[in-house]
C-alpha cells in the first residue's frame, strides 16, 4: 500500500479544511436539529397558545362574572333599587362619572324587579326593558370585538324574589388583554368573528382568532441560532486557523531546519566528520524536534566514530587478509590478488617475468630446535633480507611456513639469479647466531622459473616451475639457486604424480611394492662385508622409484614415520626369512620424526633377537639430531644400551657435525658424499684426513659413502677410514632369503 | 317615647343563629322602610347590655368597634352591634363619599332609638351606649331628644362635632334636590339641603349641653393622639364640664397597643357605672 507523503504545509491546509469539513458537517447537523425542535415547539406552541387563549378567555369571564357578583352586593345599588329618585344624579355621578364599574365594564344598568330600567341614558347600549328570557350571560358581536352581557338578579336574601336586576356591559377583547399575562399569544393579534349573540363558550371560542407570539419569536430564535452557529464558528474556525497558521509558521522553522540538520549531517558524513547542529531558528522550538537533531547528531557523531572504527577495522582486516602478521610481507591471499593482476599484463612484459620463490633450508628443524619464537624471527629476519634485496617495485609474498615468492618483472636469467643471489647472500650475512642464538647456518633454497617462450603459458605453470627448481636447491650437492630448465620436470616428475603418490601411500600403508637392496659396507682392514645399509625402493610400473623420488613424497606428506615402519616390518622380515647373510649386519636408515619418538624403542625391539648374531646399526642424519634433540639422544641412548649401534649419516653435508660427535651417542660416523668426492682437493682431503683422525681417536668408526672408484677406496683407506660403502665395494643388491632363521634369544 | 311605639310593628329580629350561641345577625324594620341589621353578641351574658354605634358612614365592622364588641362580650356583657342603613336596605357596606346620602341625622336616631328599645326589651335591662367618633353625635342628639331612654351610662369614644360646607355654588333652592356639600372627611358629599343640615346643625354646644344634661353618666374617652379631634373641641369638651378622659399617646381608633388601654378604660367605666 503507497503511502502518502506531503510536505507539512499540506497538511496545514488538509487539517484546516478538515476542520472546515467537521465544522460544516457538525453545524448542518445542529441546525437541523434545531430545525426539527422548531418544527416540534411549534406544533407544542400552538397547541399550547390555543390552552393559553382559552384559559385566558375562561379566566376573563370567570372574572366578569366575579366582578358582577361582587357589584350585585353593592349596597348602593339597593339604595337605589329602594330609592329610585336619586338615580339619574347616582348613574351620573357614581357610573357614568365614577370609577366603581369600569373597569371592566362599560356600561351598568339597574333594573326594577319587573325588567324596566330605573333610568335612561343615550350612550347606555343596554336596553331599557329586560327580557324575560335573558340569561346570565351572553356574547354579542361587535365588530371584531364581543360585547359581553351579565344580568345578575339583586336579592338580599337568598331565596327571596329579587329586587330588581343588575344588567352589565363589558367589552370581552379589551377585558381579554387586560390584566392578562400573554406568554404564547400575541395580544395585538385577538380578534372575534362572532356572527350572532350567543350564549356558548365553544362558540365563542371558535370565533375567537389568535396569533401565537412564537411565529415571530421563533424568527427571532432562527436568527439567535443562526448567529450563534456564526459565532461559533468564528470562535472555532478562527482559532483553529490561527493556531493552524501559528504552528505552520513554528512548525515550519523547526521542520525546514531538520533538512539543514540532515544536509550537515551528510556533507559532514562525505568528509567523515562530525558536526556541530546548525544554529536554531529564532523564536519558539519543539522538543521533540531537537531532541530528534540532537539524536542524529549524536547518531552521525556515532557513526562517524564507527566509520572510523570500521575503517581501521578494515585496514586491519585487510593487513590481516593480506600482509603476513608475523613478517609484515604480504600474504598468500594478496599474491592470489596480485596473481589476478598479473593476468591482465601484456605479453611482452609476461615474458620479461620471473617468479622468484625460495624456502629456508632445514626450517622445520630450526623451529623444532629452537623453538618457535626463535622460528618466527628467523622467518621476520628472512623477510627483512629478502626486502632489502629486491629490486624497487618488487613485492615479497609469503605463501606459507617458510615459503617466500616475489614477482621479478622486467627481468632475464642473469637478472633474476643476480637478484637471487643477493638474497641469498642477504640471508648468510644476517647475524641469526647472534641476535637469535642459531648455531646452525640459515640458507635458501631458491628457484626461478624461466622466461616464457610462449604467449599462452599460464602463469600458474610458472609457479609450478618455480617450485620443482626450488626444491631442486634442496637437493644435496645441488646450488641454492636453480633456474627451471625442462630436465628438472622429469626429476621432479615424481613428487608432483599422483601415480607416484598412490605407489609411496600403498607402499607405507601395505608393503606392496616396497623393494628394499642392501648395499654392503666392507671393513676395510679385511674387506669382510661388516653389514648391510638397507636402502629403500618402490616398484612403480616396472621401474624402481629411488628415495630421491619417494622422500619428497613422504616428506610433503609427513609420512615418515608410516614409512619407517613399512621399512622396519621390511627387515624384521627379511631377518626372519635369512635375508641377511650371517656374521654380517643390518644398518637402517630412520628419520628424525622416528628416531625423536618415544615409541622408537618398543618399534626395534623386534630386532633384538637378532642382536647376538647380526650387528644392526640405526643410522640417523644431522638434521635428524637436530631435532628434538634431546628426546633423539635419549631414544639413541637406550638403543645403544641393548645392543644397537647408532651411525651417524651423511657427515659433513650438515651443519654441526662435530657437535653432535661429541655430544651424541654415536657408534659410526658415515662421512658425506660430498665430503668422499672432494677428497682429490689438497685442502679438503687434509681436512678429511684429520677429521676422520680425531673421529678414530675418539674410538668411533668412520664410513666413507660414496666410494666410487679405485682413487678414491684408495685415499679412504690411507686416510684410516673403518669402513667403506660405495660402488666400488658393493653396489646397492638383491639378497635371496636363506630360509627362516634360528633365533637365539637372550634371557632378559 | 314615640320610638317605642312603633317596636311592635318594626321590630322584626331574625336570629341567623341559635340564640343559645355567641353571636347573631338581628334585622330591624326601621321606620323608614329600610332593612337595618346589627350584630347581636352574647345575648344571654349577666353583664350590663351594651349598644356600640359606629361612625361616619361607617359599618359595624369597623375595627375598633368590632374589637370593642368583642371584648365586652367576652366580659359578659351582652353586645349588639348595629350597623345603620342610611337609607340602604340591609346596608354591609361603608357608604362612599360620593354615593347618594339622603340619610339624616333624625333617621339615625330613630334607628338608634328602635335598636335601644329592642335590646332593652331583649334584656330587660338598661342600655350601656357606646358611640365610636360620629357614633358618639348621634348618640348625644338622641339623649337630647330621648332623656328617659332606658340607658345606663353613655361612653363617647373619639367623639367629634361634625363640620361640614355647603356648595360653593349655594345650596339648592328646592328642598330634595341634590348637592355636593362637604361633611367631615367627605369633601364631596351628595346629599339634600335638609338632610346637610340635620347633621351640621346638632353642632358642638349641642352635643355638650347633651351630654352635660343627661341624666346619666356621661364619659368622654379621648386618644391623647387623636389629630381628627381639634383642641377647640377638647377644651370646650373640658370647659363644658364633660367627663373628659384621655388615653396618651392614642389615636382616633385606638389601634395598636391601644386597643388593650381602650378595652381597660371601657371595662372600668362599664364597673365605675355600677
Amino acid at each position: 500500500m503507497a503511502r502518502i507523503s506531503l510536505s507539512y504545509r499540506r497538511y496545514a491546509l488538509w487539517l484546516a479544511a478538515l476542520v472546515l469539513l467537521i465544522y460544516g458537517f457538525f453545524g448542518w447537523l445542529a441546525y437541523q436539529q434545531y430545525s426539527e425542535a422548531r418544527r416540534a415547539f411549534e406544533q407544542g406552541e400552538k397547541a399550547a397558545a390555543q390552552g393559553e387563549i382559552y384559559t385566558l378567555l375562561a379566566n376573563t369571564l370567570d372574572s366578569l362574572g366575579r366582578e358582577a357578583d361582587r357589584l350585585a352586593r353593592w349596597d348602593e345599588l339597593y339604595q337605589q333599587l329602594a330609592k329610585p329618585t336619586y338615580f339619574t344624579y347616582w348613574y351620573a355621578h357614581r357610573i357614568k362619572g365614577g370609577h366603581e364599574i369600569s373597569p371592566p365594564f362599560d356600561a351598568l344598568m339597574l333594573y326594577d324587579s319587573k325588567g324596566k330600567a330605573l333610568g335612561r341614558d343615550a350612550d347606555n347600549p343596554l336596553p331599557s326593558h329586560l327580557g324575560q328570557a335573558d340569561a346570565q350571560q351572553v356574547f354579542h358581536p361587535a365588530g371584531s370585538d364581543v360585547r359581553v352581557v351579565l344580568v345578575r338578579p339583586l336579592a338580599r336574601t337568598t331565596g327571596k324574589e329579587p329586587k330588581g336586576y343588575l344588567v352589565l356591559d363589558a367589552s370581552l377583547l379589551g377585558n381579554l388583554k387586560r390584566g392578562q399575562m400573554f406568554v404564547r399569544v400575541d395580544p395585538a393579534s385577538l380578534s372575534f368573528s362572532l356572527s350572532a349573540p350567543t350564549q356558548d363558550i365553544r362558540a365563542l371560542r371558535q370565533a375567537l382568532d389568535y396569533r401565537p407570539r412564537d411565529a415571530g419569536s421563533v424568527a427571532v430564535v432562527d436568527g439567535l441560532v443562526l448567529r450563534m452557529l456564526f459565532l461559533i464558528g468564528l470562535l472555532v474556525l478562527l482559532p483553529t486557523l490561527g493556531l493552524i497558521y501559528f504552528f505552520t509558521r513554528l512548525l515550519g522553522r523547526n521542520v525546514r531546519h531538520v533538512p539543514e540538520v540532515v544536509a550537515a549531517l551528510r556533507a559532514a558524513q562525505h568528509a567523515g566528520e562530525t558536526v556541530d547542529a546548525p544554529p536554531a531558528p529564532p523564536g519558539l522550538r519543539i522538543r521533540e524536534l531537537e531532541q530528534a537533531e540532537q539524536s542524529l547528531l549524536e547518531y552521525q557523531r556515532e557513526l562517524t566514530l564507527a566509520n572510523r572504527t570500521l575503517d581501521k577495522k578494515n585496514r586491519e582486516l585487510w593487513n590481516l587478509a593480506h600482509l603476513d602478521a608475523l613478517t609484515g610481507a604480504q600474504n598468500r591471499r594478496a599474491f592470489e590478488n596480485f596473481w589476478q593482476t598479473l593476468q591482465s599484463l601484456s605479453e611482452r612484459k609476461r615474458r620479461s617475468m620471473r617468479l622468484m620463490l625460495c624456502d629456508v633450508n632445514h626450517f622445520k628443524a630450526i623451529n623444532d630446535t629452537y623453538g618457535h619464537d626463535v622460528g618466527d624471527g628467523v622467518l621476520k629476519a628472512i623477510v627483512i633480507c629478502l626486502q632489502k634485496a629486491l629490486r624497487r617495485g618488487e613485492q615479497l609474498f609469503r605463501l606459507g611456513g617458510d615459503e617466500f615468492i616475489s614477482v621479478l618483472l622486467d627481468c632475464d636469467d642473469a637478472q633474476a639469479t643476480a637478484v637471487a643471489s643477493r638474497c641469498a647472500a642477504e640471508v648468510a650475512r644476517y647475524p641469526f647466531r647472534d641476535s637469535l642464538g642459531v648455531q646452525e647456518p640459515v640458507r635458501l633454497s631458491i628457484g626461478i622459473s624461466p622466461a616464457t617462450s610462449d604467449a599462452g603459458t599460464p602463469l600458474n605453470v610458472l609457479l609450478r616451475q618455480a617450485d620443482v627448481a626450488m626444491y631442486h636447491s634442496k637437493r644435496p650437492s645441488s646450488g641454492t639457486i636453480t633456474l627451471y630448465r625442462d630436465s628438472l620436470e622429469l626429476a621432479a616428475g615424481s613428487v608432483f604424480s599422483s601415480s607416484v603418490n598412490e605407489a609411496v601411500y600403498r607402499a607405507v600403508e601395505t608393503g606392496e611394492g616396497l623393494h628394499m637392496l642392501y648395499q654392503p659396507v666392507r671393513d676395510l682392514a679385511d674387506n669382510r662385508i661388516g653389514y648391510y645399509e638397507a636402502l629403500l625402493r618402490i616398484r612403480h610400473e616396472g621401474e624402481l622409484l629411488t628415495p630421491d623420488q619417494i622422500l619428497p613424497v613422504v616428506e610433503s606428506r609427513h609420512l615418515e614415520k608410516e614409512l619407517d615402519q613399512a621399512v622396519i616390518d621390511a627387515l624384521l622380515r627379511a631377518l626372519y626369512n635369512g635375508t641377511i647373510p650371517p656374521d654380517t649386519g643390518l644398518s637402517i636408515n630412520l628419520s628424525a620424526s622416528s628416531i625423536s619418538s618415544d615409541s622408537i624403542v618398543s618399534r626395534l625391539d623386534a630386532f633384538r633377537p637378532f642382536l647376538p648374531a647380526l650387528k644392526i646399526v640405526v643410522e640417523v642424519t644431522e638434521t635428524a639430531l637436530i631435532t628434538r634433540m634431546e628426546d633423539a639422544s635419549s631414544n639413541l641412548m637406550r638403543l645403544r644400551s641393548q645392543g644397537f649401534q647408532i651411525a651417524l649419516d651423511d657427515f659433513g653435508s650438515g651443519y654441526s657435525s662435530l657437535r653432535y660427535l661429541t655430544s651424541m651417542p654415536v657408534d659410526v660416523v658415515k662421512f658425506d658424499i660430498s665430503l668422499i668426492r672432494a677428497l682429490d682437493q689438497e685442502a679438503h682431503h687434509r681436512l678429511v684426513a684429520h677429521l676422520v683422525e680425531f673421529i678414530c681417536s675418539t674410538g668411533q668408526q668412520t664410513v666413507a659413502e660414496g666410494v666410487e672408484d679405485e682413487f678414491i677406496l684408495e685415499q679412504v683407506r690411507k686416510m684410516g677410514f673403518s669402513q667403506v660403502q660405495g660402488y666400488q665395494t658393493g653396489q646397492p643388491q638383491e639378497l635371496r632369503p636363506r630360509g627362516p632363521q634360528q633365533l637365539i634369544v637372550r634371557p632378559g | 317615647m314615640g320610638h317605642c311605639g312603633n317596636l311592635s310593628r318594626a321590630i322584626l329580629m331574625l336570629l341567623l343563629l341559635p340564640i343559645t350561641a355567641q353571636a347573631a345577625v338581628v334585622e330591624l324594620d326601621t321606620d323608614a322602610g329600610i332593612i337595618a341589621t346589627a350584630d347581636f353578641r352574647n345575648p344571654d351574658g349577666d353583664g350590663d347590655p351594651v349598644l356600640i354605634l359606629h361612625g361616619f358612614l361607617q359599618t359595624r365592622d369597623f375595627p375598633t368597634v368590632r374589637r370593642l364588641a368583642g371584648n365586652l362580650a367576652d366580659e359578659g356583657h351582652p353586645v349588639l352591634r348595629p350597623t345603620l342603613s342610611l337609607s340602604v336596605p340591609r346596608r354591609s357596606q361603608s357608604l362612599k363619599c360620593e354615593a347618594v346620602h339622603t340619610h339624616s341625622l333624625d333617621q339615625d336616631v330613630q334607628e338608634l332609638g328602635q335598636w335601644v328599645a329592642w335590646l332593652h326589651r331583649r334584656t330587660g335591662r338598661r342600655i350601656v351606649l357606646i358611640g365610636h367618633s360620629a357614633g358618639g353625635h348621634v348618640i348625644t342628639r338622641y339623649l337630647a331628644r330621648y332623656p328617659d331612654a332606658p340607658l345606663k351610662q353613655v361612653i363617647l369614644i373619639s367623639i367629634a362635632p361634625p363640620v361640614g360646607r355647603k356648595p360653593a355654588a349655594g345650596e339648592p333652592r328646592k328642598e330634595g334636590e341634590l348637592a355636593e356639600y362637604s361633611l367631615a372627611y367627605c369633601l364631596r358629599y351628595a346629599t339634600t339641603r335638609s338632610a346637610f343640615h340635620s347633621y351640621v346643625d346638632w353642632g358642638p354646644l349641642q352635643m355638650i349641653a347633651a351630654m352635660t344634661g343627661a341624666q346619666i353618666p356621661v364619659k368622654v374617652l379621648v386618644g391623647g393622639n387623636d389629630k381628627r379631634l381639634k383642641p377647640a373641641w377638647l377644651e370646650r369638651l373640658r370647659t363644658g364640664g364633660v367627663a373628659l378622659a384621655e388615653v396618651p399617646g392614642a389615636g382616633h381608633f385606638f389601634d395598636g397597643d391601644h386597643e388593650f388601654e381602650l378595652n381597660d378604660r371601657i371595662d372600668k367605666m362599664l364597673g365605675d357605672g355600677d
